[in-house]
């Protein structure tokens, strides 16, 4: 089935209702001591006495809904009222470990759709549960109950959940149980179950966690990467501070506020060693990956068919042609608005960490190695993120926390300025691709291939070794994530394929960035694939429908963006558009970009965007994902960029390092494609099409191929 | 000891006059609603109602906000659990995702709807300079016109 959401519904399920109290409860606010336990029926789902229905949460929902969303999925298929369910979480259960992923963590735009199907059997399996243990009470079959709205009934025999839970409880899990597939609440528009708390202050991230007698903590990092702490001149040292604590390559000042702290390190003389990366900038970094480009070495992550054979044939070929192009991206930051911070309480063997994480298994790992206590006696509370983009799926942040405790006796909360988190972030990697395709006469695309040269966040964040030379993280959205054929480069029609890898290590620290790998591909290859149409003499849409004819899910993507944004008829005076098509985290995303270019300035008036990530569980949480998400790829496309300079970061805050804001945000016009296939994510699934739809769009107003980010330098 | 007033409410607060606003309200006040972002006075998530004027309260050192009428997030509805117009219209319009800068946002916009009942969109692209990463714009601009009745 194929519809289409009307973006102007603004009737929620939920916010309609004046009995709508669903909260979101984090872990840590647990009830209070000498209220009944909670019975149990799995580690998903749990009954209170109230009769209210408890989710505890794989994974943290960092504003993209995912906790309603799962909350729905439970509540319809458990059969319960809307009004009962409250979520928490995430708990730290190995029930919990991402399939496929082997770690706790949110990342990916998994949370739903690896978790729509387990959830599902969960409730399933709960509420067999609670069948068995009403047919038992009443004596009754199994078959003659049937559960909706929090009771199970049977001829007249009927009872809540919360009656029933204890007995419930008692029997095992159902092992392969009986899905209904209830649809009530999933494919509506819910009103999410965390915004009441977040419009009036309630709202509890990692900074406002408050303990008794807690302590604050600021840090400064050496500026230099590769950079060590040689010495700190203690003499002019403030008496506010209670401890001084010195790490490899930082210091971190502990006071009973953080002004106190903050202040008082930047009043000490710091000195870090000099580093063999003292001179290096990004334009060393670059030349770097071009040289490396040039060397010729390449791993093959990605061979279908010969491609080298058919572009060398074409070279010098009458009727064929070779077209070649070289492509660059930045370095980019986070800027989550909550700055790194962690919270962490050390009495005797007993760690108490409260932090903001995406890493959930990463952050006990590190815990251990740096305290060396075992798992059992480390707690973790995760709390509410204010973003996070990729940058709190690492530790190192909680690996400082947790220092800075060792060195009092008291609760202690670290607190990166915005200047420490701007410059020493995990980056996304500044990368390099030189692109050539060979046409034939009549415009048939005959060979492609992708040489990519770069560092590797898989072998510089996560350790690993590259795998036969190569990051697959590196090649995200470049083959289909969607499962069709062809599907080598995303789902076009060419056979002959490749994606070479030329590893170029940096000092500068690397890491996920909402869309990781796709958000550098889908400009890279999006854009060349312009370049192309434009050799062919072909629109650049009706080229791409002629590599989608045995794609018809890509297909009907592409067209319902391309018809919406009334491509290729008249537009206003002046105005010009691009289009751009992924398939990135199992969606697929096509934008059509409008823009206009008053006396030389750019200016975006119009995003249409179709996508087709199988199923929406809640439209308007998808809605919500595809605009923000294209208000932050606008914004890394148009302004932002992370430079080095002797060896450190430029840039330092929003004022240095500047993020889109409310005046520059064009109306976003969101299709969602209901295709039934597989559910794909969401969270990234905006960001990659969003550069190459605008540079397409800007080549079409001004003839000017922009081939390296971000677009400012260009205009 | 400096006297502040927040919310209607009288303290004292033991802190060097030079502190910024937003780390007393935080710290020795407990109202964690307003958000540190980045101590620049430039991403607005700490916005504050000083005397009914958003202002960012970690550029505001403790002592000039002595004797001045404060309000942050927790204060701008009566309390007893009712929201302001204001705040319904950003849950009507589901507008947080994180949910970080929207104390400050909502703050902002508080003050654009007291100064300019009937606000354009260039009003709000004026007034509206917070920012979030999350990219909430289009919804925040829809919920101030519709709590303004501009809709």
């Amino acid at each position: 089935m194929t519809g289409t959401i009307n973006l102007s519904r603004r009737t929620f399920l939920g916010t309609a209702a004046a009995a709508f109290v669903v909260e979101l409860r984090m872990t840590g606010s647990v009830a209070a001591q000498g209220t009944p336990q909670p019975q149990i029926l799995n580690p998903f789902i749990s009954i209170e006495q109230d009769g209210s229905v408890r989710l505890v949460a794989p994974a943290f929902d960092m504003g993209q809904g995912s906790h309603t969303s799962l909350a729905m999925i439970l509540c319809d298929e458990l059969g319960a009222r809307w009004e009962d369910v409250r979520v928490e979480g995430p708990g730290i259960n190995s029930a919990f470990i991402v399939p496929g992923v082997g770690e706790q963590a949110t990342h990916g735009s998994f949370m739903v759709r690896s978790w729509h199907d387990p959830l599902r059997k969960a409730a399933a399996s709960a509420r067999i549960k609670l069948v068995r243990a009403a047919a038992a009470r009443w004596q009754v079959p199994e078959a003659s109950c049937t559960v909706a709205d929090g009771r199970v009934v049977s001829g007249n025999n009927h009872a809540g959940f919360a009656d029933l839970a204890a007995d419930a409880a008692v029997f095992p899990d159902i092992e392969d149980p009986e899905v209904l597939g209830t649809r009530k609440l999933v494919g509506q528009p819910v009103a999410r179950i965390d915004i009441p708390a977040k419009v009036d202050g309630r709202a509890m991230f990692g900074l406002d966690v408050r303990l008794p007698n807690m302590a604050y903590a600021a840090i400064r990092q050496a500026p230099v990467f590769g950079s060590a702490l040689e010495g700190v001149d203690e003499t002019s040292l403030s008496p506010d501070v209670l401890a001084l604590v010195k790490l490899p390559d930082a210091v971190i000042a502990v006071a009973d506020t953080f002004w106190k702290a903050k202040s008082a390190l930047e009043d000490l003389d710091i000195r870090f060693s000099s580093s063999e990366n003292d001179t290096a900038t990004s334009a060393d970094l670059r030349a770097d990956r071009v040289a490396n480009l040039d060397r010729g070495e390449f791993a093959t992550p990605i061979l279908s068919g010969d491609p080298l054979s058919i572009l060398s044939a074409a070279q010098g070929s009458a009727d064929k042609s070779v077209i070649t192009a070289e492509y660059d991206t930045p370095y980019l930051a986070h800027m989550s608005m909550e700055p790194m911070n962690c919270t962490v309480h050390i009495s005797g063997n007993r760690c108490e960490i409260w932090v903001p994480t995406q890493g959930l298994s990463a952050t006990m790992q590190a815990a251990v190695t740096v305290t060396g206590f075992s798992e059992e006696n480390i707690i973790i509370h995760p709390t509410m993120p204010g973003g996070g983009f990729g940058r709190k799926y690492e530790t190192d942040f909680v690996v400082q926390a947790i220092r800075a405790a060792m060195a009092v006796d008291r609760p202690v909360q670290l607190i990166w300025t915005r200047e420490q988190d701007v410059q020493h972030d995990f980056y996304r990697p500044a990368m390099t691709a030189r692109m050539s395709a060979a046409l034939s006469k009549d415009g048939k695309l005959e060979a492609f291939v992708m040489r990519k040269s770069g560092p590797s966040i898989l072998e510089h964040t996560l350790g690993f070794p590259l795998i036969e030379g190569s990051d697959p993280i590196a090649w995200l959205g470049f083959g289909t994530q969607t499962g069709s054929a062809p599907g080598q480069l995303q789902q076009y029609d060419v056979a002959d394929v490749a994606g070479e890898f030329a590893f170029t290590p940096t000092f500068v620290p690397v890491g996920y960035w909402r869309s990781v790998g796709a958000s550098e591909n889908g400009f890279f290859i999006e854009s060349f694939i312009d370049e192309l149409a434009h050799s062919a003499g072909t629109d650049p849409y009706e080229f791409r429908r002629n590599l989608l004819r045995s794609s018809p899910r890509a297909l009907a993507v592409l067209e319902k963006a391309a018809t919406e944004a009334k491509w290729g008829q008249s537009l206003p005076n002046g105005h010009f558009q691009g289009i751009a098509l992924t398939d990135v985290v199992g969606s697929l995303v096509a934008q059509v970009i409008e823009i206009s270019v008053p006396d030389g300035k750019l200016a975006v008036n119009r995003v249409t965007v179709a996508i087709d990530c199988g199923r929406a569980v809640n439209p308007d949480s998808v809605i919500a994902q595809m605009q923000g998400g294209i208000v932050m790829g606008l914004s890394a496309a148009i302004n932002e960029r992370i430079d080095i300079e002797d060896g450190r970061t430029t840039q330092s805050n929003f004022y240095d390092y500047e993020v889109a804001g409310l005046a520059a945000t064009p109306e976003i016009d969101v299709h969602i494609i209901e295709s039934g296939e597989a559910l794909g994510g969401v969270g990234e699934a905006a960001i990659p099409a969003v550069a190459p739809a605008l540079a397409n769009a800007i080549f079409a107003a001004t003839g000017k191929r922009i081939r390296s980010l971000p677009l400012l330098d260009h205009l | 000891m400096v006297e502040l007033n927040v919310n209607g409410i009288a303290h004292s607060v033991d802190a060097a006059p030079e502190t910024p606003l937003l780390w007393v309200l935080r710290e020795n006040l407990g109202k964690t609603g307003t958000k540190f972002g980045c101590g620049a006075g430039v991403c607005g998530a700490c916005t504050v109602h000083l005397d009914g004027e958003a202002v960012r309260s970690c550029q505001v050192p403790l002592a000039d906000a002595e004797g001045a009428e404060i309000k942050t997030i927790e204060g701008l509805s009566s309390g007893n659990g009712d929201l302001t117009k204001l705040q319904q219209s950003w849950i009507d319009l589901q507008v947080p995702q994180c949910g970080y800068c929207q104390s400050g946002m909502i703050m902002a916009a508080a003050a654009l709807l007291k100064a300019t009942p009937k606000p354009t969109d260039d009003d709000i692209d004026a007034a509206m300079t917070n920012i979030c990463r999350c990219g909430t714009y289009s919804r925040v601009r829809a919920a101030i016109h519709r709590a303004a009745g501009t809709e």
